[in-house]
């Protein structure tokens, strides 16, 4: 199992996002590559795009949710994953 | 003559699917459940309101299609609503007086959701004395004239009136393609007021009153067969009414009551919108005596062409006033747009302009030297 990443993450360039119709959507106004969220996934994008950092998103998740820090974590990474894959989000490094 | 003489709004034949969408989709429809949601659906989105239907029908099991449609319509909404904010920002920086139509600022007024409108392309309104600046600036932002051997800005810009100035562009950039209309002459009212009235605006916008006039006017332009519009207003005026007594005023100063009173008795017909009794009561004197019966569309059925001269005739009949129906008419001789894209004649023989705006009324002259049959005329002539 890979870790979370390390380091800050935020909005690819380009990217704008907003509340539409019951869920998030994110477009990447330059390649027309867009996302919508569940209401989970717009909770942790926007505790993401407050907090920037994965680990302090999962503590505030901990604090919401009653599932373990594992599962927590995982769905994280998995939602970092495909959002990076379609490049709607950056790591600081990047 | 009482107002039950007076000519009524047709009530069109609709089956039980286009009933439904209605009662879904009016200011008091609520979320509901469908016995065969596809199509359902699939009508919806042919009358325009697919997003709304969806939305009101979310907790029901509809295809995973049809959620992947609403959300590229959402996606494609956000994009539009950037790309105009990004455009009216680059016409500010050139100082030109533009303000967005309808597109997404509607969608926010009428359901507070720029989800649940679908949307085609942008609608921007640029002062005429500015169009020949706002049309340099955008062709410096990527946009150029849809139609090859466009008409000179300045030209264009002494032609039309509230029904007919529009001029296309289409974006060139690598992003996702874009059509931008700009119209520069969207209500009867002088350049002067209309600024005025937009400058009064922060950021410039139509005031309340105005906007509803306009999508009125839009109405009646599509002889009320646009759903969509229908259900923008009734939500709009549902969520916010307007100053009634100010709209009123408005309206009759700029002669479009009998627009007003058509318009909201579509907003009844189809979406059980009822203006206050006051109101009507003071529309009832503007009610036409009797209307040709073209000049209310089916909205459940494509919209049938008509000849140039039913055009105007409709357009004529629109008007309560005997000075604005003069005003038309001494309009409708001045060439327009279509005239100069129709031909194109040498700078000193301008004046032959004028007989080809008689050979494309009579219909003789449609796109150059080309007779069309008589019985088949142009949208807009």
């Amino acid at each position: 199992m890979t870790a979370l990443p390390r380091g800050r993450i935020r909005p690819a360039r380009d990217v704008v996002f907003r509340e539409l119709g019951g869920e998030m959507v994110l477009l990447n106004l330059k390649s027309g590559v867009y996302f919508g969220l569940n209401e989970t996934g717009t909770q942790m994008w926007t505790l993401l795009v407050e907090l920037k950092d994965p680990a302090r998103v999962v503590d505030a998740l901990e604090r919401e949710y009653a599932a373990s820090r594992a599962q927590l974590e995982g769905d994280l990474r998995e939602l970092l994953g495909t959002l990076r894959a379609k490049g709607l989000i950056e790591l600081d490094d990047e | 003559m009482p107002a039950s003489r007076r000519w009524g709004f047709p009530r069109f034949p609709q089956t039980d699917l286009d009933r439904q969408i209605l009662a879904l989709c009016s200011p008091s429809g609520a979320p509901a459940t469908a016995a065969d949601t596809d199509a359902l659906l699939a009508r919806a989105e042919a009358l325009g309101l697919f997003p709304l239907a969806f939305h009101r029908l979310r907790r029901s099991n509809a295809h995973p299609e049809w959620e992947e449609r609403f959300r590229a319509n959402a996606a494609r909404n956000l994009y539009l609503h950037h790309e105009q904010s990004r455009l009216l920002a680059e016409l500010s920086a050139a100082g030109v007086c533009a303000a967005p139509l309808k597109g997404t600022a509607l969608a926010e007024l009428a359901y507070g959701d720029l989800a649940l409108r679908s949307q085609v392309d942008i609608d921007l309104y640029v002062s005429p004395r500015d169009l020949p600046a706002a049309l340099d600036r955008l062709s410096g932002a990527g946009y150029h004239q849809a139609v090859p051997n466009a008409v000179p800005a300045a030209l264009l810009a002494r032609t039309g009136d509230e029904f007919t100035s529009e001029c296309q562009l289409v974006s060139a950039g690598d992003g996702m393609p874009v059509l931008l209309e700009l119209h520069w002459r969207i209500l009867p009212l002088s350049d002067q007021e209309l600024r005025a009235a937009l400058a009064a605006q922060i950021p410039p916008q139509l005031p309340h009153e105005m906007n509803v006039l306009y999508l009125c006017l839009k109405a009646a332009t599509q002889r009320w067969s646009s759903l969509k519009l229908l259900a923008d207003l009734a939500h709009w005026l549902g969520r916010q009414p307007p100053n009634w007594e100010r709209l009123l005023g408005t309206a009759g100063r700029l002669g479009l009551r009998r627009i007003v009173c058509l318009t909201l008795d579509a907003l009844g017909v189809y979406f059980g919108v009822q203006a206050p009794t006051p109101v009507s009561e003071a529309l009832a004197s503007a009610r036409p005596l009797s209307l040709p019966a073209a000049a209310v569309a089916n909205p459940f059925l494509s919209l049938p062409t008509l000849s140039p001269a039913a055009h105007h005739r409709l357009r004529l009949a629109l008007r309560e006033r005997f000075r604005d129906r003069a005003r038309y008419a001494a309009r409708l001789l001045r060439p327009t747009a279509g005239d100069l894209a129709a031909l194109r004649l040498p700078r000193g023989l301008g004046f032959l302009y004028w007989g080809v705006r008689w050979l494309r009324l009579s219909g003789l002259l449609k796109n150059g030297w080309k007779r069309q049959p008589r019985s088949f005329g142009a949208a807009h002539p």
